[in-house]
């Protein structure tokens, strides 16, 4: 047994579980289930293989009808795993469902897993702050853009939340605009959401975000009017700007008979309105259940078909259209864009940070991108703990709306393989601990609410755990001054470039994934050349000495040199323990040089090899390369070995105490 | 007949041609629009653009035999014709007159639809590079032999010559592989109780367990039951002890009565008690031509419903079928005791798909770029699979004998699909199929020309055409065709079948409609990669190399000692 359970809080054990493997119901494998306080977990009888599973992640416990070998029950989670037991005595199924329903369904937020003490991240992160999430702050994420300017301002007419309670407590508006008009658009749109800057583009067209206007069928607002002219203003290169409500119009006119609607084109001068038509909440939680159950029948003969009727990538496409239509106005056309939606949380979310990572190539680096993810979605309110369902609440606020936004950098990636600093298990991961509960940083709905919650201060942040494995991260294939990456992105949205996420939504059957991974083979390629590079540099250094000795040697000198000072600067790059590096400092041996010669071999084990651990699994967990004998090892595996002699390459060496079982593997 | 009796008009000026290209800054499909003379000679439609003092002239050749479709427009005010090449390649042509477009018309459809294939373009090609007889004989079948039977005296096999006129099966080649103890008496019989004379030969052994694929046509069964002894004599000797043989047929149980009916059958279970049916079935070349047609169409019309064209086009249950019956037969040779026999109906088709696609499963050696050479020779080319017809139009053409089907086409893409499962264990890349598929309908070279070996033998292909290999090997070439990543795999590869496992050829299908820079940057960038990997590796080696010396020069002057010493 790989993690010590007691550790982890038994509740009950269920003894004779099968296991259904789920591309062929005939085979099936026997094991136990634990239930702890934070995990399901099962273990393998005749194999070393464990699946845990985090209550927070699952979405659903299905009982499904009773068979001869006993009570199936289907459990799906929110990163796509499923898992079918079979449960020899029905009072056992019982108890299982029981606990995972009174264990998986937090209604408090205090409840959550980032809430409470873990030992692991501890170690992990310890060393990091936890209140690191602090390190993107708004305005210097402006000041990039330049701001503020001549143009544009800083307001803290919200610093208490006083006018919108779901923006953050620092905005940017015309600097040419008066707060009495500010409060009065407020009052106009929805939820308080009014017009405010979300992304600059050097030409000086504007990219804006705000929520309907509470206009019904006729009324108006002449400060909010006002405010949009004063937007149109800051942009000297065009006479117009954009409107665009990414509703279909027919949402947007229902709203009207609710008070609330869309702008009247003739109440606001020098605006062009367009409709977009993204779905809503609804229709796309919908289609993702449909999506779901389409990758699951992994037999099914007629899954393109199935694939259509989702119309999931029909939903995908439509943001990217949308995207690319925001770009175009700013890049090409040199006009600024107000966007919104109903709420301006969603749909207006998703647009907006897609169209600024088409934009600027630095949305497109590791931290740009967790910038873009802070602003427009963690400040300007994308209503995480709701739409994630991160508590037990109300079903109907869930909706993959955040999952799509990373689907839709996915598909970019496919695209533009050199453009993007971060790989696909990125974005993987990036979705799991989105639902995970792990971590601090998408808990809540707003910043508002992250601050009464304290989240900097009781918990983790998931950007420093990441950064902590940043290895897992890097696409190799990074050329940030390409051609295709150093300006603006133009994605071909011809239906045919948008491609099923096989790896995300079938994610841990390895019978559907690829044998040999690509990205793991040339990670390892560019790991493999730069711990060899620093290799070089000690065989260098050693070279240097014995030369040395040598010519002092012939040079009738006494033999015992000491070799501190400057031939011996700290060597820090061999992959050895730090007690075995003191040695250097007194004399060089045959042994120090023997052993520094075998510090690395030179033959990588090819990564088609599997762990040596147990059977892949999990088609996002990364496998690396022991640096001393070239074994392939899996990051679940690491955290256990007892073969200390494997060590992955010296730039590695920090990540040798791996976040335990967390991921459902 | 002369070529210059079909060009009624050899130049037309004043013409205008469009045709889709991509832009890549705005990452768009824009109609480019050209003007100037059109002409034809003997084997190209040669477009000139009009000297103009801003564009530099450009031209655009077309090979008449790469023409697909043509399809004439012509009313009152406009007189077009649009051009369907075989790679998917669409043109649209204006003319000045209504005469002239019916003239190049009438011309085109001759040249582009020539039968004779003493005219087809490699006869007149030979100065692209000088004739290698070496490339021609690339292949051979001692080398197959000794390559499964390292050790020829403890073989249970030999190669027999039996149709060396190409008498006994015109289709076969002149030398194939059959059991030892089986004489050619008996092969002759068992020619004829087959369907196009082709008796059970040898087409893959695997060395690890001594399990082996043969493949044949159908048997001559008819509605009187024949049976032939010898026959049956071939497949009891062929099986050794503890071995399971299997026939596999590719058609669909419900279709054999129809065969028996028309002459032809199955091994029955009485005649053969060794072996055990399967009935597997596969699309036949027809039914094929037509899932590709669709498939073309869907992608080129993709604005609606783009999946659910994909499927109904059937394309992807193809792949899936194929891999699926390659991969049963792989774990029935490597993983269990089975013994196969392949055949459909002549065994011209899909019994050369599974077998060569079971072969790459199985065997390492296919999955280079030299083996993989092989295995077209040996599974396509000297099996018989009749180029000359299959390949006659692609995916917007049909002829009346409907002969075509692009058997050949769905291996390439199956190749495809594993190449991208395993992308580390095939010494090719993706461009060498590419490549492949376009010397298939329309070549500079000989290699794919005729319908089998006695075909090509009578039109003394390699005295007067050079070899497709030939280019390939070349020095220049070859880099492009080499997978940077590769590395030798000696196990037997285990693909996944699922459609979401498969994805659609979209550098080949969709290659005049996507933007292929970004992806092409990326493959430098791999290439780039290991590159670098290899030069520090040297430097390391070398580095070793140095310290060790002069770790032996200090030991020998006494300088450094052992600490334990």
């Amino acid at each position: 047994m790989k993690l010590d359970l007691e550790e982890s809080n038994v509740i009950t054990k269920i003894e004779n579980v099968q296991l259904e493997d789920r591309s062929n119901s005939k085979i099936k494998t026997a094991g136990l289930l634990y239930l702890t306080i934070s995990h399901l977990v099962f273990i393998e009888t005749n194999s070393k293989r464990e699946i845990w599973i985090y209550y927070s992640l699952i979405n659903s416990i299905e009982k499904l009808p009773l068979s001869i070998n006993g009570s199936p029950i289907l459990i799906r989670t929110k990163h796509f795993l499923n898992c079918l037991f079979i449960i020899s005595k029905e009072r056992d199924c019982q108890t299982l469902v029981q606990v995972l329903n009174q264990y998986s369904r937090p209604t408090k937020y205090h409840e959550l897993l980032c809430f409470r003490e873990n030992s692991h991240l501890k170690k992990l992160l310890d060393s990091t702050h936890k209140n690191n999430q602090q390190i993107y702050h708004l305005e210097s994420e402006y000041a990039r853009m330049g701001l503020p300017n001549n143009k544009w301002t800083m307001t803290n007419l919200n610093s208490d939340y006083q006018i919108c309670d779901t923006y953050p407590n620092v905005l940017f508006v015309p600097a040419s605009v008066e707060d009495k008009i500010l409060q009065s658009s407020a009052n106009f749109r929805s939820r308080g959401r009014l017009p405010v800057l979300s992304y600059l583009h050097p030409n000086g067209a504007s990219l804006t975000r705000c929520s309907q206007p509470l206009s019904g069928f006729n009324g108006r607002c002449d400060e909010d009017e006002q405010l949009l002219q004063h937007i149109l203003m800051t942009n000297e290169n065009s006479k117009f700007m954009y409107v665009v409500d990414t509703r279909p119009k027919i949402n947007a006119m229902a709203n009207k008979a609710q008070g609330k609607g869309y702008e009247n084109e003739t109440n606001y001068k020098n605006i062009q309105f367009h409709f977009i038509g993204i779905e809503n909440i609804h229709v796309m939680r919908n289609s993702l259940d449909k999506l779901v159950k389409c990758a699951d029948s992994s037999s099914n003969s007629s899954f393109l078909t199935e694939l259509e009727k989702t119309e999931w990538l029909k939903h995908i496409k439509a943001i990217i259209d949308t995207s690319v239509f925001l770009v175009e106005a700013i890049n090409d056309q040199n006009t600024s864009v107000l966007v919104h939606c109903s709420d301006g949380w969603d749909r207006t979310a998703q647009t907006c940070a897609l169209a600024s990572l088409l934009l600027d190539p630095y949305y497109r680096s590791i931290h740009g991108f967790q910038v873009l993810i802070e602003k427009e979605w963690l400040l300007f309110g994308h209503k995480f703990s709701h739409r994630c369902g991160h508590l037990f609440e109300n079903d109907k606020e869930i909706s993959p709306i955040f999952s799509q936004f990373l689907e839709c950098v996915w598909q970019l990636q496919l695209q533009f393989p050199c453009a993007f600093e971060f790989n696909e298990t990125y974005l993987i991961k990036l979705h799991e601990h989105v639902y995970s509960c792990q971590f601090g940083t998408f808990i809540g709905n707003c910043q508002k609410e992250r601050n009464d919650l304290k989240i900097n201060e009781l918990t983790y942040s998931l950007w420093d755990y990441f950064q902590s494995k940043i290895y897992d991260f890097i696409n190799p294939l990074y050329i940030p001054n390409s051609v295709y990456s150093n300006s603006v992105l133009r994605p071909d949205t011809r239906i045919f470039s948008f491609k099923f996420w096989r790896s995300l939504y079938n994610r841990f059957d390895s019978t559907i994934n690829h044998s040999e991974k690509l990205i793991d083979s040339l990670s390892m390629l560019s790991y493999n050349t730069s711990s060899l590079q620093e290799y070089s540099k000690l065989l260098e250094k050693r070279c240097a000495q014995l030369k040395k000795l040598i010519q002092l040697n012939k040079n009738d000198e006494n033999v015992l040199i000491d070799l501190s000072e400057d031939d011996f600067e700290k060597i820090e790059i061999s992959d050895k323990n730090e007690n075995e590096k003191k040695s250097f400092e007194k004399k060089l041996t045959l042994d120090e040089i023997s052993i520094d010669f075998n510090s690395i071999d030179l033959n990588w084990k090819s990564t088609r090899k599997n762990c040596v651990c147990y059977e892949p699994f999990d088609f996002a967990s990364s496998k690396l390369n022991c640096s001393r004998c070239g074994e392939i090892l899996c990051e679940t595996y690491l955290p256990f070995s007892t073969h200390l002699s494997h060590s992955i390459s010296p730039h590695l060496e920090q990540f040798n105490f791996e976040l335990a079982k967390s991921n459902g593997s | 007949m002369d070529f210059m009796d079909l060009i009624e008009m050899p130049r037309v000026d004043n013409v205008k041609v469009y045709r889709q290209i991509q832009n890549y800054e705005l990452n768009q499909l824009v109609t480019q629009k050209l003007f100037g003379s059109l002409n034809l000679t003997s084997h190209h439609l040669i477009f000139i653009t009009q000297t103009d003092l801003q564009k530099p002239r450009e031209e655009i050749w077309i090979v008449h035999s790469s023409i697909d479709s043509l399809e004439k427009n012509v009313t009152e005010a406009k007189f077009q014709l649009m051009i369907k090449c075989k790679n998917f390649q669409i043109y649209f042509v204006d003319f000045p007159t209504a005469y002239c477009c019916n003239s190049i018309h009438k011309s085109l459809e001759s040249l582009s639809n020539l039968t004779t294939e003493n005219m087809k373009l490699p006869f007149f090609c030979q100065t692209i590079s000088k004739i290698n007889q070496e490339d021609w004989n690339f292949y051979s079948i001692e080398k197959s032999y000794k390559r499964f039977f390292p050790n020829e005296d403890s073989s249970e096999w030999r190669i027999s010559e039996i149709n060396n006129d190409f008498k006994i099966s015109p289709s076969y080649p002149k030398k194939v592989i059959v059991p030892k103890n089986i004489d050619d008496q008996a092969l002759i019989k068992s020619s004829q109780f087959r369907s196009m004379g082709r008796f059970p030969i040898l087409s893959y052994y695997h060395k690890k367990t001594n399990s082996f694929i043969l493949r044949s046509g159908q048997p001559l069964l008819g509605s009187s039951n024949k049976r032939c002894k010898e026959d049956e004599l071939i497949l009891k000797c062929a099986l050794p002890k503890g071995k399971q043989g299997y026939v596999y047929d590719l058609r669909d149980a419900s279709i054999l009565k129809t065969a028996v009916s028309k002459g032809g059958g199955y091994e029955t279970e009485v005649n053969y008690p060794l072996w055990k049916r399967i009935n597997k079935h596969m699309d036949r070349f027809d039914q094929l031509h037509i899932s590709y047609s669709k498939l073309i169409d869907a992608c080129i019309n993709s604005s609606t419903q783009f999946f659910y064209k994909l499927d109904t086009s059937a394309w992807f249950y193809n792949i899936r079928q194929a891999l699926y019956l390659s991969f049963l037969i792989a774990d029935e040779i490597h993983n269990k005791n089975g013994c196969f026999l392949i055949h459909g109906w002549d065994g011209l088709d899909n019994t050369l798909l599974i077998s060569s696609l079971a072969q790459i499963l199985l065997d390492p050696e296919s999955r280079t770029l030299d083996g993989f050479i092989d295995l077209i020779e040996k599974e396509w080319l000297h099996a018989g699979h009749p180029f000359s017809k299959r390949y006659f139009k692609s995916a917007f053409g049909t002829t009346p004998q409907k002969q075509e089907g692009p058997v050949f086409v769905l291996f390439l893409d199956c190749v495809r699909q594993l190449c991208e499962q395993f992308c580390l264990s095939f010494e090719f890349n993706e461009d060498f199929l590419i490549m492949l598929f376009d010397n298939l309908y329309t070549s500079e070279y000989g290699t794919f020309l005729g319908n089998n070996q006695n075909e090509r033998e009578q039109l003394l292909v390699s005295s007067r055409t050079v070899s497709l290999w030939t280019y390939v090997k070349n020095e220049e070439n070859i880099k492009k065709f080499i997978n940077p990543l590769y590395k030798i795999n000696d196990d037997v590869i285990w693909p996944s079948i699922f459609t979401q496992s498969l994805s659609l050829w979209s550098n080949l299908f969709l290659r005049f409609q996507i933007n292929s820079k970004p992806n092409d940057e990326a493959k430098k960038e791999i290439v780039k990669l290991v590159e670098t990997n290899l030069q520090v590796k040297i430097k390391v080696e070398k580095l070793r190399n140095e310290l060790l010396e002069l770790q032996k020069e200090a030991i020998d002057a006494g300088v450094l000692n052992s600490e334990n010493y």
